[in-house]
């Protein structure tokens, strides 16, 4: 099949990007969104030009590096679905396709189709954490933990921090990812322990890195690749409004 | 606590009191629907009896002037806040997409809370200048109707003022309109607000949503047929 594609080329943070066209042939309907990309990087290391840079690792959903707004959807047009998940079988036969980085102002474009999601490891290490023993491992099973929960917070822990709720966000918010981590935790007696200050924490370190706040609009959900759930934003304001109340006493 | 911030200033504490002004506001809006409701039931004559002591009733309780005061404090700090939440979201995004489908993830009017919200601001300023200046301030209420209550005072024929505001066919039509974007304010805001304060049980976030919806439904469509009903059959 044939495809048009516009892909946003920028040679660093500092200079200004623009749309590049670029057009494909005898590309298979099964290939894999990125392997498209793979097949346009050997055509234009051929010609000797800089190739398209952008971010994937496992290739198979569930790392949460591969992250591409493909024609106005993050991760392309199927709800739930990682980029290096989209095949081009989702796609008309001559179809012009936008491909452009996750943007938001806490996600700075470091090369053409990559960010720096930094932003995102800098929340997690304010309050991602619980306290443990040190020394031997303990016993697995040492503390029930009712089926429910643990596969409600499982859900929570789903989130593979792709980042696609900030880039889908009209507010630029990561109250999705923040809030997901947060659940996943308290939902837990690991978490306990920490249960005050790391809402707080991790709320005041999405703050600082400039994400925006959140209004419900219910996007970040639709385009999650694990459908992590608005739950957990409600449940993180829940916990923050407690933790405020609790914390001096 | 290291690093701890004020109640209102981080992302979920604005939220929080964006969520109580906007819920304190919507729970006011039944009280105030319920008072209106009253001129469209009865004769011309009833209706004029009922809306005016009614609203003379209202006007003489202290509890109603402070939640009066309670009123405008809320539509101030809601708006203030809401001016600073969308200040700050902008200054969160990076640059714009070229290409970008926000109708594929989320419902137009929840996307436009501002622009709905700055509708009923605009609203509420005419509303005021139309009805409260002129009953409560007395401005442009030269030569208007008086009325004589139960207990003896008068003041304005408020039901007089009521009618002959609502012949005017175009600001019928502007209150018809105001009432669609609270609708949509409410049908998504209600929502909101019970998961910017915090509610997360999952059979309760389903009953307040399904509420909130059918609360956004019935108070709009209430407060858009009083005009309506009132320029035909008074
Ligand atoms: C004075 C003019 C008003 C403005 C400028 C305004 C604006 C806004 C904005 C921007 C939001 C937040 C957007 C979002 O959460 O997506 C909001 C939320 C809300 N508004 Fe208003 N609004 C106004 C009047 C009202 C009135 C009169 C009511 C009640 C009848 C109301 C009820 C609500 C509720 C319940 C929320 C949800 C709060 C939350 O999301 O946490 N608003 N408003
Ligand atoms: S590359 Fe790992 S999730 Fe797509």
């Amino acid at each position: 099949m044939k495809i048009h594609l516009k892909i946003w080329r920028q040679d660093n943070a500092n200079t200004p990007g623009k749309m590049v066209a670029y057009d494909l042939d005898n590309l298979s309907p099964d290939m894999s969104f990125l392997e498209m990309l793979d097949y346009l990087n050997e055509q234009l290391a051929a010609k000797g030009e800089r190739t398209v840079e952008f971010d994937h690792d496992c290739r198979e959903g569930i790392c949460g590096q591969c992250a591409l707004i493909i024609n106005g959807q993050a991760h392309g047009p199927e709800d739930h679905y990682t980029t290096c998940q989209t095949h081009l079988r989702t796609f008309k036969d001559g179809e012009t396709i936008f491909v452009e980085p996750f943007r938001a102002k806490a996600f700075p474009v470091l090369r053409d189709l990559k960010v720096d999601r930094g932003s995102f490891d800098r929340i997690i290490q304010a309050g991602g954490y619980i306290s443990a023993m040190t020394g031997m491992a303990p016993e697995a099973n040492s503390i029930p933990i009712h089926h429910n929960i643990s596969e409600s917070a499982f859900d929570s822990a789903a989130c593979i921090g792709c980042g696609a709720c900030v880039a889908t966000c009209k507010n630029s918010s990561a109250a999705l990812f923040t809030s997901a981590k947060i659940s996943h935790l308290v939902k837990l007696p690991q978490g306990e322990v920490e249960r005050q200050e790391r809402v707080i924490m991790m709320v005041n370190q999405h703050d600082d890195e400039g994400f925006g706040s959140c209004t419900h609009t219910g996007a970040c959900a639709v385009a999650c690749p694990q459908e992590v759930s608005l739950d957990n934003i409600a449940r993180m304001n829940y916990e923050y409004n407690r933790a405020l109340c609790e914390i001096d006493s | 606590m290291t690093g701890q911030k004020g109640l209102f200033s981080t992302s979920v504490g604005r939220k929080n009191l964006m969520a109580i002004t906007g819920l304190f506001l919507a729970f006011f809006l039944i009280i105030h629907l319920l008072g209106n409701l009253t001129l469209l039931f009865g004769t011309n004559e009833e209706a004029m009896e009922h809306f005016n002591e009614y609203s003379h009733l209202l006007g003489s309780l202290t509890i109603i002037k402070l939640v009066s005061y309670a009123l405008y404090a809320a539509i101030i700090t809601h708006a203030l806040d809401a001016l600073l939440i969308i200040l700050k979201n902008q200054k969160a995004h990076g640059d714009k997409y070229v290409s970008f489908d926000a109708s594929a993830t989320s419902p137009w009017y929840s996307r436009n809370m501002g622009v709905l919200g700055s509708i009923i601001l605009i609203f509420i300023v005419l509303h005021m200048g139309n009805f409260w200046a002129k009953y409560k301030l007395g401005i442009g209420a030269e030569g208007l109707d008086q009325f004589t209550y139960d207990s003896g005072e008068t003041g304005v024929n408020l039901y007089k003022l009521v009618v002959a505001t609502f012949k005017m066919e175009w600001l019928v039509g502007v209150y018809v309109i105001s009432m669609i974007a609270l609708g949509y304010h409410l049908y998504h805001g209600v929502n909101a607000a019970t998961r910017s304060i915090g509610v997360y049980h999952k059979k309760w976030m389903k009953t307040m949503e399904t509420c909130g919806k059918i609360f956004a439904v019935v108070i709009s469509f209430g407060f858009a047929i009083v005009p309506v009903v009132v320029y035909f059959i008074r």
